[in-house]
């Protein structure tokens, strides 16, 4: 073959180059929009829950004010019921926090704020003995965890009956009272410093791939403490506890309010991947070929949701004590629903990178 | 999605091989031609040779070379139809890892080390490791009795195109789709349980960076005429074209077995760098008094050895005489 006919050759070819380009393009195309969907989680999950927690502090502030001017159980009902929306509100902020990620020196936030399932602590010993003590009560609450939402409510639930509990609260001078409205306050604090940090942050939207990474980190975490912590060991499920039920272990047991804590909880994953409203994370993975894993997850959580709606339906309707629910078979539906949850979190993680068996591997050589 | 006789599009790309040329995760994805095209081109060019030597009809029209063709097709659609769908997945195995790592170590947060020092570690470990497990199969499918009737199927050719590569026996096909399934299902698996979601492979078009760079530095020249040979220091780390070619000689079938990283063959006892003189003759030469398909010793010994690449000469012969020849051996065994 001579030289001349040869990039002949080569010429034709080159004309047919771009016609594969477009071809095989769609093949390793990606239309990623990164940057909104991190902009829309920021402002209508990040800043918006936490302001609305810093709404709901404020007016629980407000409420234990008048409690501790009036002190009857119309005052202490009303303290109790913002209590629940507080922790409620609060849970959304700590199932998707993501200022520690951000920045490390906001790493601690949620551990002054919340000490479930951290360190051994007798927080209770501890304000009982504070209850009775005359000095100043930021000497007496010096721990952080005598300052958490844990504290807060031991002060505002634990009592044999609510009668005593209201007596408590009107003993030396309303001692009580006082020390809750101060633990309100530090508490207040901790959820404006987060509120201010997602509003001053201009690093979540830019990092772009490396924020979408921690907050799938921040959700398999999150639902592996859901899942393990604050279902499974209180109802011996777990291996650390298997076979021994407690409802000492539940997150919420004087308030009796855990499984509205996990409603919320579930309803922060639902905001992250399942929104009508604004662009989230499920948008982010159906436009990037993992539609079925998104699915998957989106179905997951709105059954776990369901189940544990059943759980508290167990509780509101018939009146069932907490040490009942716990063995309940609608309790176990919810541990599962839970399982998979969890687990379609690790199986999107992986879908995602795509590693599919259909490769040059598969071949010999 | 469009739909031809009922069947999604992307399952006839698949079906009729042009899915081959048009996915970068394929050997022939045409880039990884034209690359080695432009290789094969120069190389011509600094030996001095004659471009006919390497672009006839006699050679990429050779019976054998039809055969990969032909074989190229029907493969397609058996990987398709019937290796692709029994193959255990790499979401799975990942995923069970990463459940017997939280299980039996604990759960804990993700260690905090830097994103691209992750990524990187993730994309080498995953070739490193994949050619390690790549080179220990190979070399199975020659040491073991059994496999290398299956195995005998992608040495039969005489002459090698790029197409030869495809000359794989399903059984094979899916031992290796196993091997990938587990290999890189375990890497990720620990890489997860370590470090969560701050993975990513570093790649060139959806291709590990490291096996793109492998694929478009000539890989298909492995199975073709062009005698590519890097310096000596160079062959004992990589495996070039020459070191494959002579693997797929009658003589050198016990040697060099790596897929990219030569080191193996080096650490195993079976590196053989290239020599000056060329090679002449490919596929399978056997003694005649084992001319039965019986024998587990795939190297001549004389010059009168019969030449069993003879016996593959069909498109039933690639598919079923590997059963046929393993269940001979098998029966033959339980005589003895």
């Amino acid at each position: 073959m001579k030289w001349s006919q040869l990039i002949n050759r080569f010429k034709k070819g080159i004309i047919y180059l771009p016609l594969l380009l477009v071809i095989s393009f769609p093949v390793y195309s990606q239309n990623i929009n990164q940057e909104m969907v991190l902009q829309s989680i920021i402002k209508n999950i990040l800043i918006k829950d936490s302001h609305h927690t810093v709404v709901q502090a404020q007016k629980l502030e407000q409420f234990l004010e008048e409690l501790n001017h009036q002190t009857d159980n119309e005052h202490l009902v009303r303290v109790q019921k913002q209590f629940v929306v507080l922790l409620q509100s609060w849970k959304k902020v700590e199932a998707l926090y993501m200022a520690g990620n951000i920045n490390s020196d906001m790493l601690d936030v949620p551990r002054y704020i919340d000490v479930f399932h951290s360190g051994n602590e007798n927080i209770e010993k501890q304000l009982n003995r504070s209850l009775n003590s005359d000095k100043k009560i930021d000497v007496l609450l010096f721990k952080n965890s005598t300052k958490s939402i844990n504290a807060l409510e031991y002060l505002l639930f634990a009592s044999v009956n609510k009668e005593q509990l209201l007596d408590s609260m009107k003993n030396k001078n309303k001692h009580r009272v006082k020390m809750a409205q101060y633990i309100n306050k530090v508490l207040t604090q901790h959820f404006l410093e987060i509120e201010q940090f997602y509003k001053n942050d201009n690093q979540f939207v830019p990092n772009g791939i490396k924020s979408i990474e921690d907050l799938v980190n921040v959700l398999i975490d999150s639902s592996y403490k859901l899942l393990t912590w604050r279902v499974a060991e209180p109802a011996g499920l777990a291996e650390k506890y298997k076979g021994k039920v407690s409802k000492s272990r539940l997150e919420y047991h004087w308030s009796e309010a855990s499984f509205l804590a996990i409603e919320s909880i579930l309803h922060s994953y639902k905001d992250t991947f399942n929104s009508e409203a604004f662009m989230e994370l499920g948008d982010l993975g159906m436009s990037q070929g993992v539609s079925d894993e998104i699915n998957s997850i989106q179905k997951n959580i709105e059954n776990a949701i369901i189940k544990n709606q059943l759980v508290i339906k167990l509780m509101k309707d018939q009146s069932m004590p907490l040490s009942q629910v716990l063995i309940s078979s609608e309790y176990r539906q919810l541990h599962k629903s839970l399982i998979r949850l969890h687990n379609s979190f690790y199986i999107l993680l992986i879908e995602a990178l795509g590693l599919t068996s259909k490769i040059i591997e598969a071949d010999g050589d | 999605m469009i739909e031809i006789f009922g069947f999604s599009h992307e399952l006839w790309w698949e079906w009729t091989g042009i899915d081959y040329v048009l996915n970068p995760h394929k050997r022939i994805f045409w880039l990884f031609i034209l690359s080695s095209f432009v290789i094969a081109f120069l190389y011509v060019l600094y030996k001095k040779e004659n471009y006919n030597n390497y672009f006839n009809k006699s050679f990429w029209f050779h019976p054998s070379a039809q055969l990969d063709y032909q074989y190229f097709i029907l493969i397609s659609i058996i990987k398709s139809l019937v290796v692709f769908p029994l193959m255990l997945s790499v979401t799975d195995t990942a995923f069970y890892v990463v459940q017997l790592l939280n299980e039996f170590l604990g759960y804990h947060l993700p260690f905090n080390l830097n994103r691209n020092a992750i990524i990187f570690l993730y994309t080498l470990t995953l070739f490193i490791i994949g050619d390690f497990t790549r080179y220990w199969l190979h070399r199975w499918f020659h040491s073991s009795d059994l496999l290398w009737q299956f195995h005998k199927v992608h040495h039969s050719a005489e002459v090698l195109t790029p197409f030869t590569f495809y000359r794989v026996h399903p059984i094979e096909n899916f031992l290796f789709g196993l091997r990938y399934a587990l290999t890189t299902g375990i890497v990720t698996g620990i890489f997860i349980y370590c470090f969560g979601a701050r993975l990513q492979v570093m790649d060139v078009l959806g291709v590990n960076l490291f096996i793109f760079l492998s694929l478009i530095l000539g890989a298909n020249l492995r199975h073709s005429p062009i005698y590519l040979r890097y310096p000596e220091l160079v062959e004992k780390w990589f495996i070039s074209p020459a070191q494959h070619q002579y693997h797929h000689t009658p003589e050198g079938a016990r040697k060099n077995y790596s897929g990219v990283l030569a080191l193996w063959d080096r650490l195993f006892g079976s590196l053989h760098v290239s020599e000056e003189k060329k090679l002449k003759t490919f596929g399978l030469l056997m003694n005649e008094n084992q001319s039965n398909g019986l024998s587990n010793n795939n190297e001549p010994s004389s010059q009168s050895d019969f030449n069993e690449s003879e016996s593959y000469k069909k498109l039933t012969d690639l598919l079923f005489k590997p059963f046929n020849n393993s269940f001979n051996m098998m029966i033959e065994k339980v005589k003895l």
